[in-house]
């Protein structure tokens, strides 16, 4: 009886968002600041333990305030996957943006810096001018196939508040053995 | 229309004529800016109008769901995809006043497929749209099964996608004397096939053609039919086949097209051509224009009939792919990949301006061109035939006049081993390291890094627009291929460089460039 006069009451909590935190789920709220690209597809090949780089497509700023990311995520991602860390480097520092590329940020920008995720802020109705970068390793033991990584999870900040949206990468790592030769 | 009625009476069935009417009725018009401050709304508007399939009459707003006689499959298809089977344009004077409250009558093209055919058809009319006080006009195509059944074949031949031309009347009074003149343009929109109510890949919506009304042509003389003009720029720079069967060229004059006049008229054997002079030698560019409507329906013109007059065919390019060193480009072209071809107008057969996009869809072939690895570029071709058509118009008070048209036919194979696609130009100069260089001291954000064992492909929006993508009858045509799960541009880096680049040529890979390009190194 008792049992189920909690449950009641933390569904009854839930269905009012009282409980969001506790439970795991983000406070923060979907809005759209970038513009969601799509039409293109892109893959890789890999191996099982490689390091990849996995970058968000060029960030347009569609919201007529300055915005600030936070953080980048793959929301389905799997437990072959771990990501290791998310960085940014403005494209002044680099020979362009990447999509996929096996290896790590300094290995593919020798001459960039990788900074903090939070230093890709972009103005008001403009075209970033940063890259924002996300790097995983695959387990050693990853299984032979495809992983798609279709969207991407990106929190962002504008004056003090934190937002989110979700990009699309339509990224596949096609694991396998050995790389072609 | 009805069954059994002349088309020519198409037009009476849409407004009232007021037979007798003087041609040179000496009325008051109105000067041409005052146009400008008519008393309708800014917003498009169209009035109802009928559609007459073989069996009923059905009346339809343009814009709104069609009434309950049509299936529910295609009701749905209307909800869902409103703005697909819209067409729409504007009507302006050729010094580019909008003219108001003009009919605008829309028609199936419905040419026979044998382009040496000289038999006489006529198009169905589909229905009439009214121009609003800025010139605009729109009119939303009726789903296929409401459709003439000349018009739904061909929807049927082109998967889905039914072309249209439309065509104003006005009057332009000069100097005491009222002239005709008229108008047309020309889009394609899909409407649907017998078993398919919706478009397999993404059917975009149709884009707005500008209409400028210009004096009527000469009564036919046959002399256009053999004036097939070979002596302008375009059949100078046009790309040929060698004996060796490589297609060599000028990849520069495909891509910019064939220069123009300052009324639009591609530069033929008489640069100095002005359409706004009429077959009495009276230039009536400075002319008031006003509308030809049903309260002063001055010298209504009626559509009669079209007959090819002319055929040839041409490699039109599609698309091209671009390989850096140690990578494959590829351009797919497969079933359902559309490409939007140029049709052109002309009042005297000899002089063409750009009328309006034609959609043309792959049937039955398809296509992969994926070169070994190593730089390449090349541009891909496909065998396409075209027809100059010459429309006959009949005047209630000035007789018959007439129009042309140089517009695609469809696939054309000439046998001979000759196949329906190959490479066209070697467009590989794109892809050289000063390009990359140029690209990323201007357009760094264009420019991706690309490591070995991994690629990219282009699925969505519509690609480069070819000036002279053809080259026919004298004349350069226009095209523009859309990318879609049917028509893409990929990329393959192979294993040995340690990085590759590519390139959009206006966008970064991620952001619906119209090409990629690829730099591999040496």
């Amino acid at each position: 009886m008792v049992h189920r006069r909690v449950a009641a009451l933390v569904s009854g909590l839930l269905a009012l968002g009282l409980l969001g935190p506790v439970t795991g789920c983000s406070s923060s709220t979907e809005r759209t600041a970038f513009q969601d690209p799509s039409g293109f597809s892109q893959w890789i090949d890999v191996t099982p333990g490689s390091l990849v780089d996995i970058g968000l497509p060029p960030l347009h700023n569609v919201s007529g305030q300055e915005v600030r990311v936070v953080d980048m995520q793959w929301p389905d991602k799997p437990g072959a996957v771990t990501v290791l860390r998310v960085t940014a480097v403005p494209y002044a520092e680099s020979d362009g943006g990447i999509g996929l590329a096996r290896g790590t940020v300094e290995s593919l920008f020798p001459t960039g810096t990788p900074r903090p995720v939070s230093s890709a802020v972009t103005k008001p109705h403009t075209d970033s001018d940063w890259m924002v970068i996300m790097n995983v390793r695959l387990d050693s033991h990853a299984n032979i196939g495809a992983i798609p990584f279709e969207k991407a999870r990106v929190e962002y900040a504008v004056d003090g508040r934190t937002y989110w949206q979700y990009l699309t990468v339509n990224a596949e790592l096609r694991v396998m053995k050995r790389l072609p030769s | 229309m009805l069954p059994g009625q002349p088309a020519g009476d198409s037009h009476a069935q849409t407004r009232s004529i007021q037979e007798g009417e003087p041609m040179n009725v000496d009325r008051q018009p109105q000067p041409e800016h005052l146009d400008l401050r008519k008393r309708r709304p800014a917003i498009a508007r169209a009035r109802p109008l009928r559609i007459l399939s073989a069996a009923a009459t059905v009346l339809i707003v343009p814009g709104m769901a069609a009434s309950g006689a049509l299936a529910n499959s295609t009701t749905a298809a209307a909800h869902t995809q409103p703005t697909v089977r819209t067409v729409s344009g504007v009507v302006l004077s050729p010094r580019g006043a909008p003219i108001s409250d003009d009919a605008v009558m829309i028609y199936a093209s419905t040419p026979p497929r044998d382009s040496t055919s000289r038999n006489a058809w006529t198009d169905p009319l589909l229905g009439t749209a009214t121009t609003d006080s800025a010139g605009r006009w729109s009119f939303t195509i009726p789903e296929y099964p409401e459709l003439p059944h000349a018009a739904q074949q061909a929807a049927q031949t082109n998967n889905g996608y039914v072309t249209v031309t439309a065509q104003a009347h006005a009057t332009a009074r000069y100097r005491g004397q009222t002239y005709p003149v008229s108008a047309s343009g020309v889009a394609s929109a899909w409407v649907g096939t017998a078993t398919a109510a919706r478009p397999t890949t993404g059917a975009m919506a149709p884009r707005a053609v500008t209409m400028t009304v210009r004096p009527q042509g000469r009564a036919v003389s046959g002399a256009e039919v053999a004036a097939a003009v070979s002596g302008g720029y375009a059949a100078a720079h046009a790309p040929r086949l060698t004996a060796t069967g490589v297609m060599v060229g000028n990849a520069h004059y495909i891509r910019d097209g064939v220069p123009t006049n300052r009324f639009g008229y591609q530069i033929t054997s008489d640069n100095d051509y002005n359409p706004n002079v009429t077959t009495t030698g009276v230039d009536i560019t400075r002319a008031v224009y006003r509308a030809v409507g049903p309260a002063d329906a001055v010298n209504p013109c009626n559509y009669v009939s079209s007959v090819i007059v002319g055929h040839s065919w041409a490699y039109t390019v599609l698309g091209e792919h671009h390989a850096g060193s140690d990578s494959s480009g590829s351009f797919t072209y497969t079933v359902g990949a559309s490409t939007e071809l140029g049709t052109y107008a002309s009042a005297d057969g000899e002089n063409f301006s750009f009328s309006g996009y034609e959609k043309f869809t792959a049937g039955g072939s398809t296509s992969n061109y994926i070169n070994p690895p190593g730089r390449d570029g090349h541009q891909t071709v496909e065998s396409l035939q075209y027809i100059k058509v010459r429309q006959k118009f009949h005047c209630l008070r000035t007789g018959d006049y007439y129009q042309y048209r140089i517009q695609e036919n469809g696939v054309f194979n000439p046998g001979n081993d000759w196949v329906v696609f190959r490479d066209g130009i070697d467009v590989s100069s794109w892809d050289s390291r000063s390009q990359f260089r140029r690209y990323l001291a201007h357009h760094r954000k264009y420019v991706n890094m690309i490591k070995p064992n991994a690629g990219f492909t282009l699925t969505k929006n519509r690609a480069y627009t070819y000036g002279a993508a053809a080259t026919v009858l004298g004349i350069g045509i226009r095209a523009e291929s859309t990318h879609s799960t049917a028509v893409s541009q990929g990329y393959r880096a192979g294993p040995a460089k340690i990085a590759h680049h590519v390139w959009g040529s206006n966008a970064a890979y991620a952001d619906n460039p119209q090409i990629a390009y690829a730099y591999s190194g040496s």
